[in-house]
């Protein structure tokens, strides 16, 4: 909101410069700050009037324009179409700077001496684009610095009042706050409150919605411009002056912060107002010119016909104060602020009237404000006061609080002795009363955010300062009820993936729906008022956005791009953490050294596998196993699960040949993960105390064997009663459809047998071969030849 | 005899000096004093003669033998030197050509910087909770003193789920409420988390942020606490000699509340374009928990008191690293990645 730094002076006295005065408000809780002025920059830039305007002789589309101050004229080339004779315009005289850096020197423009710049806003940095040059209202005079011919020897402050403080929204309201910081007395315009008739038609119908309604008829108004010192302070405060009538409601509201309307009374079917719910299907003119479908859950203002007003936010097209307007009918009324909410944000319309009223407007500035505005109309318009009536359908209560005052060492560490806070809370309009060692403090009307002591408490400290509130160290007491917190899985993994070359990436939870199907994810949620089809559903996997990211740095040129994410996903059994993992490219980087190493050196299912096993399967019991059914977008013949204990933690191989990239993608849910993390620290296990014995095993076996049924038998083989374990490593593959035949498969293993007990014989270890190679016969493998 | 030995000996020398290798070395030893050597065998034929024969001939044979043996063990170490020197000569490389490039990756800078602040509130005793992305609007609004119809909703665009009452949490405040219903004072807690508005993105401004929520729960918690503890904070995150202040400001779930301003990190006060001249950069949310978030967990407000804050990860990232687009945050560009 806009304020102007003299009509706070109307107030309160006080010395203070606009900028003080902004910081004074920052640090009572209204942000507050003075724009910084354009027309600082405007030296030897002043108010002139356009005397004549002739073509010049030497180009069509420029003019030569005589301006005068008042005392010289001066001879100005203008190349712009809308300058004509009679105006009052900004004149930038020789030696001028604008904002721009432009300066204006002795210039000749096709021959023609120009003696100045007639400028725009643009040029004068008063907006970012402007057509032709700045006219400026014909009030002004001639002659004057533009910078005080603009602001009138006034200030802008440009405020933000907390959507708790309606109060605020207006000049009294922002006084009564300097006013308490400077403990100096707040002084109101005077009302003339006259005891007059109270013939008006107004009938309250809906008395939840409407607690109170003055209306008063004003007659024999002269609707006219308004006067200067009117449309000036409007002007300052971003509003367009438009009558004299229609200009002091907005001044009233400006001032007081209170809302009215004005009804031309004569428009008025039956001269009579009804405040009642819209009927189903009724139908609205505005005064924004628009049509509005009214529903019955709102509120308007109605003649006998139809509705002339949506209550407390906009009047409508027929009733409007017109030229010919006689007799007004003047609203100064109450509205519930739910109903203002709601119905301004069906309808989409949020007037300065509506904002108010959806915070809160006070029960007595409603009386208030509508005197003042009487008073006004009275001695502008010439009109007079014939009929007021003032209509409530409650009794108002001010709210009453009982303070304690040792309450504020308790909450703020800041004591207050009863006098101060006395003080503070009578300067904010409160009538404070001793109550033994409390205060009772009634709440003045206009303040609805002061409801409980909690708030008074509040009023304290920020009249009396922040900057008093001590900055105390608080004693460190480690909560440890819950014992030390393990580290979790999750930051183990991301410790492990970084350490392998992956970067983790952070994504949007959403997902467009079309890069759901492209990977035949199904979304479990929608949203229902997204602003973009980027938010339009919740991501259901991790995979949308790290493929969004390949995309992204594939095209930057990145041959190898490794990604790792943990966040929440959302999937028909509820929202859930998620760790996924991407690699695609060359599992090392491109080296000098390479020579004619036969080992793949891009990802593949092998890289990311020993990638999770790395991760997840040292020191835990999980297990990767087939995947009989992986998501639709994994090449089911290079993938497989994560699992523990028969529970699925998650999947991970190549992704299918149809996304034309060699991709290895990953996907687990972290609290299952968590779930069956081991957290028991390892116990140790004896080291070799009798050597190992190392035997090899080369065997012939069937293709449809998967490698994980071999290893297990030959683990399974050595009885556990033998105290020995054997491991078994993998040491080549071999296939040959001539020699092994073209559906079996060689494999060379070589095994340890470690003792526990004692030193194993070469006997031992024969017959423990010869076990294992029995039991791998019974799965038609034999040895190889 | 004695010249036989002399000249054995001289041979001996000649041959020993002569070894390019330890082959022909060896070579020489076993011709001289290997079990057929030529010393060896009149060693060995002493016990033959003459007793005075025997004397002077054995004396002056082992004579020779030590000597010998201490040349071939000398010129050993002299050829076994020369021949590490030549390995080493052969199998010298252009130490100068790259080395394996192991790659390392990054943690994102959004995570180092919630776990930077998460870390500094750990070390001051505060435990870590979560919470739920998606919320009912009793968690989100009403129990944090926001009811339905409340203009303070304005500030908070929602994203709501179709066909759904619940809606994406807009702040991590409504974790308190569901700490406070577990657990009773005292408590000091953080919660890390992720947040939605429903806003159009530019800039400074993101759908989706991430949020370090704080609350501390006893029987004497004041104000002057939250002020210690988040100047604390500030001074272990940008430094100790960043000024800070704290002015009025309203939540509907703190009473009183406050705005905390950092000294600008980029001008250090000056005023510049980054704090817009006020040489001051708004920085975080806080205020003492208000009596009615306490009603709605049957906590009683007379007997405790407490204080809340909410930092903007995004914000604090950004001074943090001086990035000044929050979308980059999302991007995930490994250019931009593997500088953290």
């Amino acid at each position: 909101m806009k304020i102007s730094y003299l009509w706070l002076k109307d107030f309160v006295a006080f010395d203070e410069s606009p900028s003080d005065i902004a910081r004074m408000l920052t640090f009572l809780g209204i942000e507050a700050t003075v724009p910084s002025a354009a027309g600082a920059t405007w030296k030897n830039v002043i108010t002139a009037k356009v005397l004549d305007v002739q073509k010049h002789p030497n180009a069509d589309k420029l003019s030569l324009c005589s301006l005068t101050d008042g005392q010289s004229t001066f001879s100005v080339v203008c190349g712009a179409p809308n300058v004509a004779a009679g105006q009052v315009v900004p004149l930038a005289l020789i030696g001028a700077e604008l904002p721009g850096g432009l300066k204006i020197g002795k210039a000749k423009i096709r021959g023609v001496e120009s003696q100045g710049m007639i400028c725009s806003e643009r040029e004068l940095g008063l907006r970012e684009e402007s057509a032709g040059i700045m006219v400026l209202p014909d009030s002004i005079a001639p002659g004057k610095p533009l910078a005080e011919a603009l602001s009138g020897g006034d200030t802008t402050i440009e405020v933000e009042i907390p959507t708790n403080r309606p109060d605020a929204l207006s000049h009294a309201g922002i006084a009564r706050e300097i006013a308490a910081k400077l403990r100096k007395p707040v002084t109101f315009p005077d009302t003339k409150q006259k005891s007059i008739p109270a013939d008006v038609n107004v009938t309250i119908l809906e008395s939840e919605l409407c607690p109170r309604y003055t209306g008063a008829i004003i007659e024999n108004v002269t609707v006219a411009p308004s006067p200067a010192w009117m449309a000036q302070r409007l002007e300052k405060c971003g509003l367009r002056p438009i009558n004299n009538i229609v200009d002091i409601t907005n001044y009233v509201l400006l001032e007081m912060g209170h809302p009215l309307h004005a009804f031309d009374l004569d428009k008025l079917d039956g001269k009579a107002l009804t405040v009642r719910r819209a009927q189903p299907g009724e139908k609205f003119n505005a005064l924004d010119g628009k049509e509005y479908p009214l529903a019955d859950s709102m509120l308007v203002i109605a003649d006998n016909s139809r509705a002339q007003a949506v209550a407390g936010i906009i009047g409508g097209a027929d009733s409007g104060v017109s030229q010919s307007t006689r007799s007004i009918l003047l609203e100064s009324a109450l509205f519930a602020p739910y109903s203002v909410r709601r119905t301004s944000k069906t309808l989409g319309i949020s007037t300065d009237s509506s904002y108010r009223f959806e915070r809160g407007c006070s029960w007595d500035s409603a009386e208030l404000a509508g005197w003042r505005a009487i008073n006004l109309i009275e001695e502008l318009s010439g009109g007079t006061l014939r009929a007021r009536k003032d209509v409530t359908t409650k009794t108002f209560v001010p709210v009453n609080i009982t303070l304690r005052p040792a309450r504020a060492a308790h909450l703020l560490d800041v004591p207050f002795t009863s006098k101060e806070a006395e003080s503070i809370l009578s300067l904010l309009g409160c009538k404070v009363t001793p109550a033994g060692d409390a205060l009772s403090v009634d709440v003045p009307s206009w303040r609805l955010d002061l409801k409980q002591e909690t708030d008074l408490l509040e009023e304290l400290i920020r009249i009396k300062g922040y900057e008093h509130v001590p900055t105390a160290v608080m004693p460190v007491m480690p909560d440890i009820r819950e014992g030390k917190k393990a580290e979790s899985a999750e930051n183990i993994a991301r410790a492990r993936l970084a350490s392998l070359g992956f970067s983790e990436a952070v994504n949007y939870s959403f997902s467009e729906k079309k890069s759901l199907e492209f990977f035949s994810l199904e979304p479990a949620h929608l949203i229902a008022n997204p602003l973009s089809k980027e938010n339009e559903a919740l991501r259901p996997s991790l995979l949308p956005g790290l493929w969004k990211n390949f995309i992204l740095n594939s095209g930057k040129g990145n041959e190898r791009i490794l990604l790792f994410e943990t966040g929440t996903i959302f999937t028909k059994a509820g929202e859930r953490k998620s760790l996924a993992i991407l690699a695609c490219g060359n599992v090392w980087e491109q080296w000098w050294a390479w020579k004619n190493n036969s080992a793949p050196r891009t990802y593949d299912y092998y890289f990311i596998k020993g990638i999770i096993e790395s991760i997840f399967c040292d020191g835990n019991k999980f297990t990767v196993t087939e995947n009989s059914a992986p998501s639709a977008y994994f090449h089911p013949g290079q993938s497989a699960r994560l699992e523990a204990n028969g529970t699925m933690l998650g999947e991970f191989g190549m992704l299918r040949p149809e996304y034309n990239a060699t991709v290895a993608f990953a996907e687990f849910d972290i609290s299952a993960i968590e779930q069956n993390w081991n957290r028991q620290p390892p116990l140790y296990e004896s080291l070799d105390r009798f050597p190992p014995v190392k035997r090899d095993l080369s065997i012939l076996a069937p293709k449809n064997i998967a490698f994980s049924k071999i290893s297990a038998t030959v683990s399974a083989s050595v009885p556990p009663a033998k105290n020995i374990t054997l491991s078994c490593r993998l040491d080549d593959i071999y296939e040959d459809d001539q020699k092994l035949g073209a559906d079996k498969r060689s494999y060379t293993m070589n095994l340890t047998f470690h003792p526990a007990t004692h030193t194993l014989t070469d006997q031992e270890a024969g017959q423990l071969l010869d076990g294992i190679i029995a039991d791998l016969q019974k799965l038609s493998i034999s040895l190889r030849a | 005899m004695l010249e036989t030995l002399i000249e054995i000996g001289r041979q001996a020398r000649h041959s020993i000096e002569e070894a390019g290798d330890i082959e022909t070395l060896e070579k020489v030893r076993v011709t001289v004093l290997g079990r057929k050597g030529h010393l060896t065998e009149i060693l060995r034929g002493l016990a033959g003669l003459p007793i005075e024969q025997r004397k002077s001939t054995g004396e002056q044979a082992n004579v020779l033998r030590e000597e010998l043996e201490r040349m071939i063990a000398d010129k050993t170490a002299t050829l076994k030197r020369k021949s590490i020197g030549e390995k080493l000569a052969a199998d010298r490389i252009d130490t100068t050509l790259p080395g394996f490039p192991f790659s390392r990756g990054r943690f994102h800078p959004l995570r180092q910087t919630l776990e930077e602040i998460s870390s500094i509130f750990v070390s001051l005793g505060f435990s870590v909770a979560e919470g739920p992305e998606l919320e009912t609007d009793w968690y989100n609004f009403e129990a944090l003193n926001i009811p339905p119809d409340h203009p303070a909703r304005d500030n908070q665009d929602t994203f709501y789920l179709a066909g759904d009452k619940r809606l994406l949490r807009t702040h991590t405040s409504p974790v308190q409420v569901h700490v406070m219903e577990k657990q009773n004072p005292p408590l000091k807690v953080i919660v890390p988390g992720r947040v939605f508005r429903n806003e159009a993105t530019d800039a400074t401004h993101s759908a989706i942020f991430h949020q370090v929520e704080g609350l501390a729960v006893d029987e004497r918690i004041t104000f002057s606490y939250l002020k210690g503890i988040l100047t604390l904070f500030v001074h272990r995150f940008f430094g100790a000699n960043v000024d800070l202040r704290f002015r009025p400001s309203h939540f509907q779930f703190t009473e009183p509340s406050a705005e905390v301003d950092i000294q600008c990190t980029i001008c250090k006060g000056a005023g510049c374009r980054i704090c817009k001249g006020t040489g001051w950069l708004e920085m975080l949310g806080c205020g003492m928990v208000h009596p009615n978030v306490f009603k709605a967990v049957n906590y009683d407000p007379e007997k405790y008191t407490g204080f809340a804050f909410g930092i903007g990860v995004e914000r604090f990232a950004m001074f943090k690293y001086g990035v000044d687009d929050i979308r980059l945050f999302y991007e995930n560009n490994l250019k931009f990645l593997e500088q953290f």
